[in-house]
């Protein structure tokens, strides 16, 4: 059941930001709302649901966008992972952590998506990317974490109440 | 008190007897009717405008039920017209894009074009690549040339059956060969990301003398360049 509702949110969000999200695009920069949705869903569900929204969202945007598939994949999958395993420990009902693990995982995501798509090509030129590309897409992301946090809290309370991860606090 | 009235009574009809007596056959006012009448006239012009002033008070606040419907109709006028005014500003700047293609068609007769529609854009941010919806079904094939009436705006490097996936020029994985309108010189256009949303030539002459912002026509095949 989880599945089929991570599937559809995912199909969703994909949607809305490949058409309207050019909408609210600032001097050209989407903010990355899937990765803003994996890493929300990482960090109130668990590692495992994370790598599953990582692995549609990815495939989604390899399949319709991308190069070759295996990039979007890879690293959309690593990071709601890892989102998962590194707020185990943590108090999970707490947006600015939500906020902070988006910005993190925006750096870690342009990094390996420069790496694997722009350096490899033999682009070295990594500065005017950080400058165009990276600062914009943080500051944005992490605006956008914060709606997208109350999205991905509202599902998981709705349709997985995981009772390992409910806090004593 | 009784004979009181009776005296006042009878002094009463004594005097009216006696005026009705004297002024039996009057042709004009006499002096005391004339002074009355004359302080009396200008009294009874300023009730009358006293009167007409509280009619038109009491016009006014009667009024303001009539205004306030009023009002309200004209409100939605203004909204129907205002909604209208949009639609028509739609209407015109459609029209404007249609007839800026209509042109462009004339521009390149010698090849066939196929109207498109975009319908979804890359997510991220590093590529510049954009969906269309119409592929093989139209007979689009895969390094066919994507035009707008500004001029190339890129190939497509997908075609599925009912949407076609495009590369823009302003993504760098992709180059296309360019000759100068102004001075003939060729080179290569692709992109450059020093600067948002522009293309740099390469690869031309020395002496070339080429100058940001002129015309540049490209061949026919857009080559790849990954």
């Amino acid at each position: 059941m989880i599945y089929i509702v991570y599937f559809l949110t995912s199909l969703l969000i994909f949607m809305f930001q490949s058409t309207l999200g050019q909408y609210i695009a600032i001097a050209g920069i989407v903010p990355n709302i899937m990765l803003a949705y994996i890493v929300s869903t990482g960090y109130k569900s668990n590692a495992e649901n994370g790598l599953i929204i990582g692995i549609i969202m990815g495939l989604l945007q390899d399949c319709f966008f991308g190069y070759y598939i295996g990039c979007n994949l890879f690293l959309y999958g690593i990071i709601g992972y890892t989102a998962g395993v590194l707020s185990k420990d943590l108090y999970k009902n707490n947006v600015a952590t939500s906020v902070f693990f988006t910005l993190i995982a925006t750096l870690f995501y342009n990094f390996g998506f420069y790496v694997l798509n722009i350096l490899l090509r033999g682009y070295t030129d990594f500065t005017a990317y950080i400058y165009m590309r990276i600062l914009p897409e943080l500051v944005y992301n992490s605006l956008a974490a914060v709606p997208v946090y109350f999205i991905a809290a509202f599902i998981n309370r709705k349709f997985f109440e995981n009772k390992d991860n409910n806090n004593i606090y | 008190m009784k004979s009181k009235y009776k005296f006042v009574a009878i002094i009463l009809a004594a005097v009216s007897i006696g005026c009705a007596g004297f002024s039996y056959k009057r042709n004009s006012p006499t002096p005391a009717d004339a002074a009355l009448g004359y302080v009396m006239t200008a009294a009874e012009a300023l009730n009358v405008k006293i009167i007409d002033k509280l009619g038109n008070i009491a016009g006014y606040f009667r009024g303001i039920n009539s205004l306030n419907a009023e009002n309200e109709a004209l409100r939605e006028e203004l909204l129907s017209a205002r909604a209208q005014l949009s639609s028509l500003k739609l209407v015109e700047d459609e029209n404007i894009q249609l007839s800026a293609l209509l042109k462009m068609q004339n521009d390149y007769s010698d090849y066939p074009t196929i109207g498109a529609r975009v319908i979804a854009k890359d997510p991220g941010n590093w590529f510049d690549t954009f969906i269309i919806d119409k592929g093989t079904n139209y007979g689009l094939k895969k390094n066919m040339a994507v035009i707008t009436a500004d001029g190339l705006a890129g190939k497509i490097s997908e075609c599925g059956y009912n949407y076609s996936k495009v590369v823009s020029i302003i993504d760098d994985t992709d180059a296309v060969s360019a000759q100068s309108v102004r001075t003939n010189s060729m080179g290569y256009v692709t992109a450059d990301y020093s600067e948002e949303a522009q293309c740099r030539m390469q690869y031309s002459e020395n002496n070339s003398d080429i100058l940001a912002g002129y015309k540049h026509r490209s061949c026919q095949e857009a080559y790849n360049r990954r």
